[in-house]
């Protein structure tokens, strides 16, 4: 080929990488692909449901779907086992990997948008979400038998004076994967120290399912101390778990138990400790589950 | 074409260049390290006053250290030009925003890279490859960027290039080495990426007396004036310019090399991983340029150093790519050498692209020569029989086709092209989808300033998340933000913006849990992809931390 030929190919290089620029801005989505489609979402969704964006870095269609559709309760859920129906709303052909391996049972488009909805089979009702309830626990630290409780600050708990993270509460941490997770933030306290957080009449199920974490900023060291979250139902230790920041594939590790039989509810207790709490950013999830 | 007329062209392209940054510095928002120079200049500026007062009370070690310990992990010569041009322009002429005012010197620097890379170019590579440089730098939508700037990576950049202007020089003239020794001395008072110079030329020199000598040319010195100059001159204009280290100098440039040797590794989003300490991808580097650099001008940018290469070794016909192997030899290393000091594992990698900034006037300078082969090329190729004129009009329609895509870029991404990519990765939303860097600085932050000042109830206070405190205060001083608006904090701020980088996604679901809410109420985008998210606080959440 004549070198003539071969530069050619360069101004044909430039014609396409002006025509490739027209072609990326051309496939944005208008504002009202979102707010269309936005619109379908908002006027069948129903209990059970749960909304996700693809890709994940779609602010603008979340600020279309509105705070309705998307509770912190399913944004920063702990897995996907209590819904029935998934929404996704995509662009540019993503999907979101919560729709892996479902088929669609409705399918539009709406412009640049393009919104589908999976019929999903639940794995389990949650009968007490330890989270909701957490404003009403009872926080208490444990130390050589003496029981004393933390003080009461708003909505969260204090047991120690110290640092800006030493408190009980609820909080949507960053797992290593940049996921939201809602969890109760629970540090654990100096000294030896135990904290208890105590659920009292916590209504019974089959099991006691939940998540250990440490936030992503310190998470990400791997290299603290672990730890050790006991989980007591009735007065007896039924879990002992101990959360490594790196353990697994995910800093967000779940534990699962079984609910001892006995009356409707329980009393429920989870008692957090760490060898060395420095920058133990720890939270953990828990939900008392029962078969759909 | 005459020298004067190099000189005029360089000149008039630098010029329109700097005219370009001072019309659209407004739109560029102030980055985090911006808030720390402002405030550390105009601090200098205090010393300044004193010494024009008072100069024995200015001088004493206890003046000095009250006013030059501000920011003294970076050396002064900017911090003070932004602080003198702060002085003239805004606070006694009155003529400039302070803010602008600041960023003159940035800007003025910004216009010397671009003439040095049109003198240069046109010196090795002809006037139409030296013109093609320019633009070809300015067109860069990272380089246009940072031009903006109160900060050091473009001024170094000009110091870089202007330092291995005058050692190439100075292999021919004497009074372009001790030129070379003084303005590598004020390469060294603008960044510390100056340490890196000697090492590239000694290696430059030492290969081509080996290579010279090889081939029975004994010429060249063992040891080059340039070099001697650098080593005479570099440390007295160091050392003169900076008050802080006058008093201890061992232990405060020993401070000095000390915090830049242990820097932090800041975070850096890179395929979907954010690095944060070492070892970093080797690749980084390589693989931003080429996914930064507008992808034609990155073509030109090969082909002219597949040119270059290919005369050197004296393969083909090097269509008039320059017959100095030295000169190749040293343009090569300007590009490659900027770029390996970061792809090496220790190194922190962090902001982007900015950290090799200076290899871009010789890349734009390799894309000149590119553009002019190409053109040339297809010019005798197809229309060898044409009339000059329609020769002329068919090679300027080539080079305008050519430097289009660079324009077309940069113009696009504009205010945010530290979100911006090329089309190799599918633009912003490619390279959102592929995991990099989204931006750093919060200097985004600037785009919502008049959505505030609509916003924001009176005396409302506002979250800004990555935006520094200094940054914010230059908003408001600047008079683009409204003054009544507080500064304020997730716990109880009544709007809160997150500026989005995959690891500050923890800050995104604070706020979330803060505001009750996982809805922003807008989205700042480009390209459609989220740079800015805002939320409103939902007044039934918990305000109060214990």
């Amino acid at each position: 080929m004549k070198l003539r030929w071969v530069l050619l190919l360069v101004p044909a290089a430039a014609v396409a990488e002006i025509a490739a620029h027209e072609v990326i801005h051309a496939r944005v989505p208008a504002e009202g692909d979102f707010e269309r489609a936005a619109v379908v979402v908002r006027r069948e969704y129903r209990d059970g449901d749960l909304v996700v964006v693809a890709p994940l870095w779609l602010a603008n269609a979340r600020r279309a779907l509105g705070p309705e559709v998307m509770p912190r309760r399913d944004q920063a859920r702990p897995d996907e086992a209590i819904y029935r129906r998934l929404w996704e709303v995509s662009t540019r052909g993503a999907r979101a990997s919560e729709s892996d391996g479902l088929a669609p049972d409705l399918e539009q488009t709406f412009g640049r948008v393009t919104l589908r909805r999976f019929p999903m089979t639940p794995r389990a009702r949650v009968l007490f979400d330890f989270i909701e309830a957490q404003p009403r626990a009872e926080v208490f630290e444990v130390s050589g038998g003496r029981v004393r409780p933390c003080s009461r600050h708003g909505l969260r708990s204090r047991c120690e004076p110290g640092g800006r993270e030493q408190w009980v509460g609820t909080e949507t941490i960053s797992d290593l994967d940049h996921r939201p997770r809602r969890c109760v933030w629970a540090h654990p306290l100096s000294r030896g120290r135990v904290l208890r957080l105590h659920y009292p009449r916590v209504p019974r199920g089959r099991t006691l399912e939940g998540h250990t974490a440490t936030d992503y900023v310190v998470g990400r060291h791997c290299g603290q101390a672990p730890v050790d979250l006991a989980v007591e139902i009735d007065g007896e230790v039924v879990l002992n778990v101990q959360h490594h920041d790196c353990g697994g594939w995910t800093s967000w590790q779940d534990f699962s138990v079984e609910v001892p039989d006995g009356p409707g509810t329980a009393d429920v207790a989870f008692l957090v400790s760490a060898p060395d709490p420095e920058g133990r950013h720890f939270c953990f999830q828990a939900q008392m589950r029962s078969p759909p | 074409m005459k020298p004067l007329h190099m000189y005029i062209m360089a000149a008039t392209l630098a010029g329109s260049l700097f005219a370009t940054l001072v019309m659209t510095a407004d739109d560029v928002g102030f980055a985090r390290d911006e808030g720390f120079y402002y405030r550390a200049s105009l601090r200098y500026q205090e010393w300044f006053d004193r010494l024009f007062e008072d100069p024995s009370a200015a001088l004493t070690r206890e003046s000095v250290d009250r006013y030059w310990s501000a920011n003294h992990e970076h050396p002064v010569l900017m911090k003070t030009l932004f602080g003198f041009s702060w002085r003239v322009f805004h606070r006694d002429l009155g003529w400039l925003r302070p803010s602008t005012a600041l960023r003159l010197p940035g800007m003025l620097m910004a216009a010397l890279c671009v003439f040095l890379a049109v003198l240069w170019g046109a010196r090795l590579h002809g006037p139409v490859a030296g013109l093609a440089a320019g633009v070809l730098l300015a067109a860069q939508p990272r380089f246009f960027f940072h031009a903006h700037l109160a900060c050091f990576d473009v001024p170094v950049t000009a110091m870089w290039i202007a330092t291995v202007y005058a050692y190439w020089k100075a292999q021919r003239s004497k009074r372009w080495a001790v030129a070379c020794g003084l303005i590598w001395g004020l390469c060294l008072c603008t960044k510390l990426n100056a340490f890196f110079i000697p090492p590239m030329l000694v290696a430059h020199h030492l290969a081509m007396l080996w290579w010279e000598r090889r081939n029975g040319d004994r010429s060249r010195p063992v040891v080059p004036l340039s070099l001697v100059w650098m080593a005479v001159l570099g440390p007295l204009v160091f050392f003169a310019h900076w008050p802080w280290i006058w008093f201890d100098p061992v232990a405060r440039i020993g401070f000095y090399l000390g915090f830049h040797r242990a820097h932090p590794y800041y975070n850096i989003e890179y395929f979907g991983t954010t690095y944060f300490r070492a070892p970093g991808p080797v690749s980084f580097p390589f693989v931003m340029t080429a996914l930064t650099l507008p992808a034609t001008t990155l073509l030109l940018t090969l082909l002219g150093m597949g040119a270059r290469i290919r005369g050197w070794f004296g393969r083909g016909s090097g269509r008039g790519s320059g017959s100095g192997g030295g000169d190749t030899l040293l343009l090569v290393m300007c590009v490659l050498w900027p770029m390996a000091i970061i792809a090496w594992p220790t190194v922190p990698k962090f902001g982007g692209t900015k950290h090799w900034l200076p290899a871009m006037p010789v890349a734009a300078m390799f894309a000149g020569l590119g553009l002019r082969l190409v053109a040339q090329g297809l010019v005798d190729g197809f229309a060898a029989r044409a009339r000059r004129s329609a020769r002329t009009v068919l090679a300027g329609s080539l080079a305008l086709l050519l430097i289009a895509p660079a324009v077309r870029e940069t113009v696009a991404s504009h205010p945010f092209a530290l979100t911006h990519y090329n089309v190799l990765i599918g633009g912003a939303p490619g390279a959102a989808d592929a995991g990099l860097n989204r931006q750093y600085w919060g200097y985004t932050t600037g785009s919502l300033v008049e959505w505030f000042n609509a916003n924001v109830e009176p005396s409302g206070s506002v979250f800004f998340h990555d935006t520094a405190y200094d940054s914010f205060q230059m908003y408001r001083d600047d008079g683009s933000l409204r003054r009544d608006i507080r500064w304020g904090s997730t716990d109880d701020a009544d709007i809160a913006i997150v500026h989005h980088e995959q690891h500050m996604a923890h800050v995104e679901y604070e706020i979330w849990e803060r505001f009750d809410t996982t809805v922003p109420i807008r989205v700042l985008s480009h390209e459609g992809v989220p740079v800015i998210s805002i939320y409103e606080r939902n007044i039934r959440a918990d305000r109060g931390r214990p």
